[in-house]
């Protein structure tokens, strides 16, 4: 798995766990946007998103030092700290339900039906479980390895693909669904 | 045909179409699961064409300067992070000197041991020293910092440590909190911005020591203070405002480039699957 990680990454985060201020930049610019997309579709706000993004550099350089590239790929190091702070996100809030500013609403001006579509596509990945939007976002948005996604899961490489079925074949009937609503 | 059999082809398409095939090619090679594999393959491609927003040029830079300053801030010498005076250093340096053996042993006593006295006796000495607000403030979160250093040392020794000892930190930040807030916005933004990363240093070793059947008031305590000098940062950057349109932080979609297909869209690879670690600037 760690063999996968790209050289010029790992060098990057040896340099890190030297003090190295460009490296760190570095590291920011490379993950920063994944990293701001995976809190803005967890949490549906784009404020709080930037906010926990900058907050999983700042753990990053906290905890740098027991980083080892034999355990996980840096990146999913990285996913696995997003995804601590989504949960004590929603450990201090309830479940955010969908803003209603990002649907919709009825006798609303005729949207553009890609609009429809995005926002459709947007409020069903909202209603499936945590964990089948997890490996939604993680291996089709973020297009990360399945390797990667189970060690940020903590789960086996068979369970993230049976999950990853799951979560489709949920979505496929949330979307057949709503399709009858919308249309 | 069973589900696994089904799930095992939904998992090859995937692979397959990742690395450039194309629908039909996939489809072809189960006939039988054709009917069940298709519109999954299709609602992963309208995955695959959703809006990828990033964060704003301006979020992006401000991210990277929190960065850049919480690094910075980590390797100055102590000193030069409280902004002492040679004067004041060499009066530190003599205390420090006349008592090294037993604020070693004090150290490693952990906050609460014996030989506590003389590190509180040496913190109090700096403060008398301090020349101004600021540098009072700075002290404080240092002596703050200093905590938590030992305490993260204790981490998981026996026994771990208390939520008593855990507690006594909310305090002392809160005596910190006092004085950078007597402080102009100016200089009050970088220390509540340090303070920000100490609840997150603290909320740290909190998740470290507990497990399940500990009491998560402290850690919702810590959660709830970090909100509010987040709001406070805020508003002292000027960000207070209601959201309006495309709120701060989210590049719209380009819709020529980003929104999805209309009508069925046709599985193809991935947009700009990189071989490296991301889409990077």
């Amino acid at each position: 798995m760690a063999g996968s990680e790209p050289e010029a990454v790992r060098k990057l985060v040896e340099r890190l766990k030297g003090g190295d201020a460009e490296a760190a930049a570095s590291l920011y610019r490379l993950y920063a946007d994944p990293l701001y997309r995976y809190f803005v579709y967890q949490t549906r706000d784009p404020d709080l998103a930037a906010d926990l993004t900058s907050e999983v550099f700042l753990r990053m350089l906290e905890n740098i030092g027991r980083y080892n590239h034999r355990g996980i790929p840096f990146r999913a190091w990285l996913f696995k700290i997003a995804q601590n702070l989504v949960i004590d996100h929603y450990r201090e809030q309830a479940k955010l339900a969908p803003r209603k500013a990002d649907l919709p609403e009825a006798g609303a001006e005729d949207p553009e039906p890609a609009d429809v579509d995005r926002d459709r596509l947007v409020a069903a990945l909202n209603r499936l479980t945590a964990e089948q939007r997890q490996v939604v976002l993680l291996r089709f948005v973020e297009d990360l390895e399945i390797k990667e996604v189970a060690a940020i899961l903590g789960k086996t490489e068979g369970a993230v693909k049976a999950l990853q079925h799951r979560a489709i074949a949920a979505l496929r009937r949330l979307l057949e669904g709503d399709r009858n609503v919308w249309v | 045909m069973s589900g696994s059999e089904l799930e095992s082809a939904f998992n090859d398409c995937i692979e397959a179409l990742r690395a450039g095939k194309s629908l039909e090619e996939c489809l072809a090679r189960y006939p039988e699961h054709r009917a069940e594999l298709e519109p999954l393959l299709r609602v992963v491609a309208e995955v695959w064409s959703m809006p990828r927003p990033g964060l704003s040029p301006a979020a992006a830079r401000a991210g990277e300067a929190r960065l850049r300053q919480a690094l910075a801030a980590r390797r100055r010498p102590f000193y030069r992070r409280v902004g002492l005076g040679w004067a004041a250093a060499a009066a530190l340096i003599l205390v420090a000197f006349v008592g090294f053996g037993t604020t070693v042993a004090a150290a490693q006593g952990g906050p609460e041991g014996p030989l506590s006295g003389l590190k509180v006796a040496a913190e109090r000495l700096q403060l008398a020293i301090a020349r101004s607000p600021a540098e009072q403030a700075d002290l404080r979160l240092a002596g703050v910092e200093r905590r938590l250093d030992t305490l993260a040392a204790q981490v998981g020794r026996t026994p771990p440590p208390d939520d008593g000892t855990l507690s006594g930190f909310e305090a002392e930040l809160k005596t910190a909190l006092e004085k950078v807030e007597e402080l102009p916005p100016p200089e009050a933004a970088s220390r509540i911005n340090r303070a920000i990363g100490l609840i997150a240093r603290q909320r740290a070793i909190i998740e470290a020591t507990r497990d399940e059947e500990s009491d998560s008031g402290p850690l919702e305590k810590l959660s709830r203070r970090e909100k509010e000098l987040t709001e406070k940062l805020r508003r002292l950057a000027g960000k207070d405002g209601p959201r309006t349109g495309s709120p701060a932080g989210v590049v719209p979609p380009d819709p020529g480039k980003d929104a999805p297909r209309t009508g069925q869209a046709t599985p193809q690879s991935p947009p700009g699957r990189p071989g490296g670690p991301g889409r990077g600037r």
